[in-house]
């Protein structure tokens, strides 16, 4: 398995109550599967994702990403784990508006041990795959939406990532861009990539392979 | 091995590109807000300003002092006669002093063990008898090793020795600027006169140069500008009025050398017993100890220094506040570009390096910008105010070091505050 989430718990406290959003939550993905996690709005699939994507602890749990269990490790190894093994692309794009398309698909790289070159090299090629090769040079406010999460995608693909975490990636879309961001995945899955993608719109969660549903905190 | 050597050249080509983004993405951020970086780099410009002057002044009047000090002689005392009022002679109920008299050099020298030479001299009122236009010298007489003492050293010919104050000669020393103004009559081996008298010219002192500070009560009188004659050469009678003190001394001044500057404060001591004993308890003297007055010289310069430099230093802390500030805001608008970079691989040292570089660059350049223009200060009130200013190293990399030393103490609250930061959070954050 790619991903080996078991007994996932995870609370949060707001004021003096505790929410309980995550609970004895079990989940495993092999490598090249595409799964949709659906749910209500506030059903946890976005602190699941969080969770998936080293960027959240949770309370209880184990979760093993390929070889490595992600608890254990210090928070340097855990950005080391972003920086080398996860994608992630969000709904709101996340671009750098200072700078260029392709500077913003090479960022992943500052921080993963990748000579200039190579990232330069392989920036390029993630931007072919999501064809926007003729807008390298542009900034992303010159971008139209379906452009921009394209590029958001670019930079998730360049750094040859073992997982693609996407959170409501055609949420500020609409419906033709929406559906050309699922074709692109759909194509990112057959060659191969392992994509987990949030959403709470069940036309859009059609496109994965196995769709899960979350409902209290746990798969139903 | 070869797969470590690998592993370090990515490593470096990597950090030549963090390096890159991170010179990158802090231009970009203070210029996004040029006029907040402007009033940021100003609170360095002028703390630095301000620190620079107040070293290269301190350091200019250090070295001045210094260099009188130095040609007075570290381990020389100077001696000279005091005119006593009326009711300080009328206090003195019978005591009697003849002043300061060639007697006292041989009780010194015998009585101070530490004295390594003296000398003696007295101004005289006379003047060269053919006067030449623009010449006013001073003239002194002294006893044979006046030079040695004052370290002065003739371009042709010798000094006054001794074997001229036993034979009376009646030579000369003409100071460098004096034999120059004379001309062709300012030869060794030609004969001036002064008073009733003629004068055989035996050397030419080297231009010594003369203290640039005219009010300084340590400055020496100008030697290219005397005329030196043998003391036992000059019969009092024949000076018109001998003493511009008023007093009954037959010296104007006695300089003691000590063997070593650690013996100097004993040996004021003991000539002062000395003289005090010799002149009756009659207070008709004073004493320059150059050590002394060095000693109190580099106190008021420290006390200078200390508060101007507090001054110099809390404009430069001001200046960091000001640029906690603008770091701050910085973090506070850019939430969601940490998030960002959080999420997608950086740890919490490449957030804090981006965030102290950005401090670093205000202090470094405001710092730059500041030694210039402290320079130009510094230029400005030696050039008006006419005091000397010296611009050593240390007044350049002291303030620049400190102002450097600002940008990381102030900048790594902020730079700390934004690697803390939530990616999620962060990233949620609408900016």
């Amino acid at each position: 398995m790619l991903v080996d989430v078991k007994n996932l718990r995870h609370t949060y406290t707001q004021g003096v109550t505790t929410i309980n959003v995550l609970n004895s939550l079990n989940l495993e993905v092999a490598p090249g599967e595409f799964i949709s996690i659906m749910g209500a709005s506030g059903s946890g699939k976005s602190t699941l994702l969080h969770i998936l994507g080293c960027l959240t602890k949770p309370r209880e749990g184990t979760y093993r990403l390929g070889e490595t269990d992600v608890f254990s490790v210090t928070s340097n190894e855990l950005a080391s784990i972003r920086a080398q093994q996860i994608g992630f692309v969000f709904q709101m794009f996340h671009l750098l508006p200072a700078m260029s398309v392709l500077e913003n698909v090479k960022l992943p790289f500052l921080y993963n041990n990748t000579p200039a070159k190579t990232a330069h090299e392989r920036a390029l090629e993630a931007l072919q795959q999501v064809g926007l090769s003729s807008r390298t040079h542009h900034k992303p406010m010159e971008l139209s939406g379906g452009e921009m999460q394209r590029a958001a995608i670019a930079r998730a693909l360049a750094v040859n990532p073992e997982l693609i975490l996407a959170d409501e990636p055609t949420g500020n879309l609409d419906s033709k861009t929406s559906l050309e961001i699922l074709t692109l995945f759909q194509k990112l899955h057959t060659n191969g990539r392992t994509i987990i993608m949030v959403t709470h719109d069940k036309d859009v969660a059609h496109h994965a392979e196995r769709n899960l549903f979350l409902q209290d905190g746990t798969f139903q | 091995m070869q797969s470590e050597i690998c592993f370090s050249k990515m490593a470096l080509f990597n950090k030549h590109s963090y390096l890159s983004d991170t010179v990158r993405t802090a231009i970009a951020a203070l210029l996004l807000h040029r006029l907040r970086t402007v009033l940021s780099l100003l609170g360095i410009i002028f703390g630095v300003m301000a620190v620079l002057s107040i070293i290269a002044i301190g350091e200019g009047a250090k070295q001045e002092t210094l260099r009188q000090i130095d040609r007075m002689g570290i381990t020389n005392i100077f001696i000279k006669p005091v005119s006593l009022s009326r009711d300080q002679q009328a206090r003195l109920s019978g005591l009697h002093s003849d002043g300061l008299q060639l007697k006292d050099m041989t009780r010194i020298l015998k009585g101070c063990k530490f004295a390594l030479q003296i000398t003696g001299s007295r101004d005289i009122l006379l003047n060269l008898a053919e006067p030449v236009s623009g010449v006013s010298p001073k003239i002194l007489a002294c006893t044979g090793n006046y030079n040695s003492i004052l370290q002065l050293k003739t371009m042709t010919g010798r000094f006054i020795n001794d074997q001229d104050n036993i034979q009376s000669n009646l030579v000369c020393v003409l100071g460098n600027e004096i034999a120059k103004k004379i001309g062709s009559a300012g030869k060794v081996g030609r004969r001036i006169r002064i008073g009733e008298k003629l004068w055989k010219i035996v050397g030419i002192l080297k231009d010594h140069n003369s203290f640039s500070t005219e009010s300084n009560k340590l400055s020496m009188q100008d030697v290219n500008e005397m005329i030196f004659l043998p003391i036992n050469s000059v019969d009092l009678e024949e000076e018109d009025i001998v003493n511009l003190l008023d007093t009954r001394s037959e010296l104007s001044e006695i300089i003691v050398e000590i063997d070593k500057k650690d013996n100097v404060r004993s040996a004021a001591q003991i000539i002062d017993r000395i003289l005090e004993k010799s002149h009756n308890s009659v207070e008709d003297f004073h004493m320059i100890v150059p050590l002394e007055l060095l000693a109190k010289s580099m106190k008021i310069q420290r006390v200078f220094n200390l508060v101007f430099g507090a001054v110099g230093a809390l404009s430069l802390i001001i200046g960091g506040i000001g640029i906690m500030n603008i770091m701050l805001a910085g973090v506070s608008e850019r939430t969601r570009e940490i998030g960002l970079r959080l999420a997608v691989g950086a740890t919490e040292t490449h957030i804090i390096g981006q965030f102290i570089f950005e401090a670093l660059l205000i202090t470094i350049s405001g710092g730059i910008l500041g030694v210039f223009f402290g320079i130009g200060t510094a230029g400005l009130i030696a050039s008006l105010a006419g005091w000397p200013v010296s611009i050593t190293a240390k007044a350049i990399f002291l303030p620049l070091f400190f102002s450097i030393g600002t940008g990381l103490f102030f900048g790594i609250f902020p730079a700390i505050k934004a690697a803390r930061l939530d990616p999620i959070k962060a990233l949620s954050t609408y900016t």
